[in-house]
């Protein structure tokens, strides 16, 4: 299958996304925006347990300010699943979204830590970013680490106590196979690996990671339609991270990073025929999906495919 | 070392201080061979629950092989913390207490609560020692993690993974709380999660220059979070007039670790209060001190031993 599969389902695409605008474009802003209000509350009473952040006065910092600003920049990790709310009528519960994406967050930390992120591409500097101008490792990365293992406990602590359950339970769940992949990624030969080893790594950790979203924002969807959808959208997740190492190949050859491209038997044209396959086999399974949910879905897979024109240069 | 000697080292002519030695050595000729099977029975059995713990690292068996030597040397790591939290058995024999289902999950997770960021010297190893295995013996199996080939863990990876691999086994240890129905400890365990990656934290902040023995705090804090998990699970079925008593020496005996010096009379204070519980539960509590205080204070300088975090 060539890229000239993608460069025919782009004008498909286009036109969802805008049905998509059109009809829902006022609905999800609104969602958005609810959310981010809740996050910004629940955050703060995260922030604010007694003894947080004792002796940041003299790590030379505010960094009860750094963290909170830092968890703030990255709300935008659930305006994608708040595109599929109104399609899908979902009644939101924006206390249980909101700690969802904390937690979620907590692993993100964690694993800023454990790489040495100090910007997210190049965009927003990271809390471990803005830490270790002051301190040195390994206090930055501890320190780093460790406030994510408090966010990972304190927002599953809370989704507890506010009675939401079955979604704390599940998200335990997700995050025993997260914690096995991110330890197997760190452990794994990079220079080749097996296929079936990569895929693994990137069930258990990229997939896994962004099923912490969704599992607790489709919490209140019928259970059939729900299971779909985030298996449509796991789909998804492997196919973004095929992406992220084609985007960053020659960062991740620099750091030893584990990529599809050090895949045994892997090289950038298998590589290429790969995405475009599994994009377009995911296209049908979206079209498989309710009408107004599909057209949501496209700006996901429009998103894909931009990225993927941009780095191999099929757009034209 | 015996509680006789224990006691006429560090204060010979303390007159509370010197009635624990007596008070110690009835204990153990009238309960010492329970406690000792009791002791053996927990042990064996949370180190079914470390094992089962950590068996979320192998579930996928595309993952096993290669996170099996993380696994194995966090799992002799935790082995060796768990003794750390039997000593409260000398109290539940005198109680004549069954120690509830729910102790060996607890014990497994104060192991687990006790991993510290520092750790991570022993779990990440360069190649080149983990070849001679993590205490220098060259018979030795490789006793920890190592990284991929041509690849040496620094200082950034070793912390951070150490924070995030006891986080993975104290998220574990919910889940099998949860799967065991036993709600109050999940909630114990949660709590103390949470106030032990706050101590972490304000521990890598601290600076020693400027807060001087203030930075020791978390670190404590932690301990006594990790003692009072114990203390409550063991003694939860007792009355609040019992149980009230033991829950302060505990607190003691983990304050001990730290402020040996401060504590001492604290701790005699709160073997005084155990009094009510009758003269058997008073000995066992008059051995907890003195076994504790051996354990941790040098009788030469008084001072707590240094060594791995109790």
């Amino acid at each position: 299958m060539t890229a000239e599969v993608l460069k025919q389902l782009r004008p498909r695409l286009e036109e969802a996304r805008q049905r998509h605008r059109e009809r829902f474009g006022a609905a999800v802003t609104d969602l958005t925006r609810k959310l981010s209000r809740e996050q910004a509350f629940q955050l703060d009473l995260i922030l604010s347990a007694p003894g947080f952040l004792e002796f940041q006065e003299a790590a030379g910092g505010d960094w009860k300010q750094a963290l909170g600003r830092y968890l703030s920049d990255m709300q935008w990790v659930i305006w994608g699943d708040c595109e599929l709310g109104p399609p899908l009528a979902l009644q939101c519960r924006a206390a249980e979204i909101a700690l969802g994406v904390l937690a979620y967050l907590g692993a993100r930390l964690m694993d800023d830590a454990i790489d040495g992120h100090h910007d997210y591409k190049g965009r927003t500097i990271t809390f471990y970013g803005r830490i270790s101008e002051a301190l040195a490792d390994p206090r930055a990365a501890t320190a780093t680490a460790a406030a994510g293992a408090y966010l990972v406990h304190e927002a599953l602590r809370r989704l507890e106590k506010h009675g939401y359950r079955a979604s704390a339970e599940t998200l335990r769940a997700i995050y025993s196979k997260v914690f096995a992949g991110a330890l197997a990624e760190a452990l794994a030969e990079r220079t080749q690996v097996s296929r079936d080893c990569y895929d693994a790594v990137v069930a258990h950790k990229a997939v896994a990671y962004d099923r912490l979203l969704h599992e607790v924002f489709f919490s209140t969807c019928p259970r059939p339609l729900r299971a779909r959808v985030i298996e449509v959208l796991a789909r998804h997740s492997e196919i973004s991270q095929w992406l992220n190492d084609f985007q960053d190949e020659a960062d991740d050859f620099r750091r030893a990073q584990l990529s599809l491209l050090r895949v045994s038997g892997m090289d950038r044209e298998r590589a290429e025929a790969l995405i475009v396959s599994a994009l377009a086999g995911l296209y049908r399974d979206c079209r498989r999906l309710p009408p107004a949910l599909s057209d949501a879905l496209s700006l996901r897979l429009l998103d894909s495919v931009t990225k993927f024109e941009d780095e191999t240069g099929h757009g034209g | 070392m015996s509680a006789t000697s224990a006691s006429a080292a560090d204060n010979p002519g303390g007159s509370q201080w010197s009635r624990l030695a007596p008070a110690a050595d009835r204990h153990r000729s009238c309960f010492g061979p329970r406690v000792s099977a009791l002791q053996e029975e927990l042990l064996t059995a949370a180190e079914l629950e470390v094992r089962a713990t950590l068996a979320f690292l192998d579930r996928d068996p595309r993952l096993a092989a290669i996170n099996r030597p993380a696994r194995e040397a966090l799992e002799k790591l935790l082995m060796e913390r768990l003794p750390g939290g039997l000593d409260l058995c000398h109290l539940a024999a005198p109680l004549d207490l069954t120690p509830p289902p729910a102790y060996p999950v607890v014990l497994a997770a104060a192991a687990a609560l006790a991993i510290d960021p520092e750790d991570g010297e022993r779990l990440w190893l360069p190649r080149e020692r983990a070849a001679v295995g993590s205490g220098g013996d060259k018979t030795a199996e490789p006793a920890a993690a190592v990284g991929p080939a041509n690849h040496s863990w620094n200082a950034r990876e070793r912390s951070a993974l150490t924070v995030m691999l006891a986080t993975a086994v104290i998220n574990e240890q919910l889940l099998r709380c949860r799967r065991l129905c036993i709600e109050t400890t999940a909630t114990g365990c949660t709590r103390a999660a949470v106030r032990v990656a706050l101590d972490q934290l304000a521990a890598a902040l601290a600076n020693p220059a400027v807060h001087g023995p203030r930075t020791q705090a978390p670190a404590r804090n932690s301990a006594l979070e990790r003692r009072l998990l114990l203390a409550r699970t063991l003694f939860g079925d007792l009355s609040v007039g019992a149980r009230a008593p033991l829950l302060q020496l505990a607190r003691e005996l983990a304050l001990i670790l730290w402020e040996p010096r401060e504590t001492r009379q604290r701790a005699i204070a709160a073997w005084t209060l155990t009094a009510p519980l009758g003269e058997a539960v008073q000995d066992a509590a008059a051995a907890l001190i003195l076994d504790t205080w051996a354990a941790t204070v040098d009788p030469e300088s008084g001072r707590r031993r240094e060594g791995p975090n109790p």
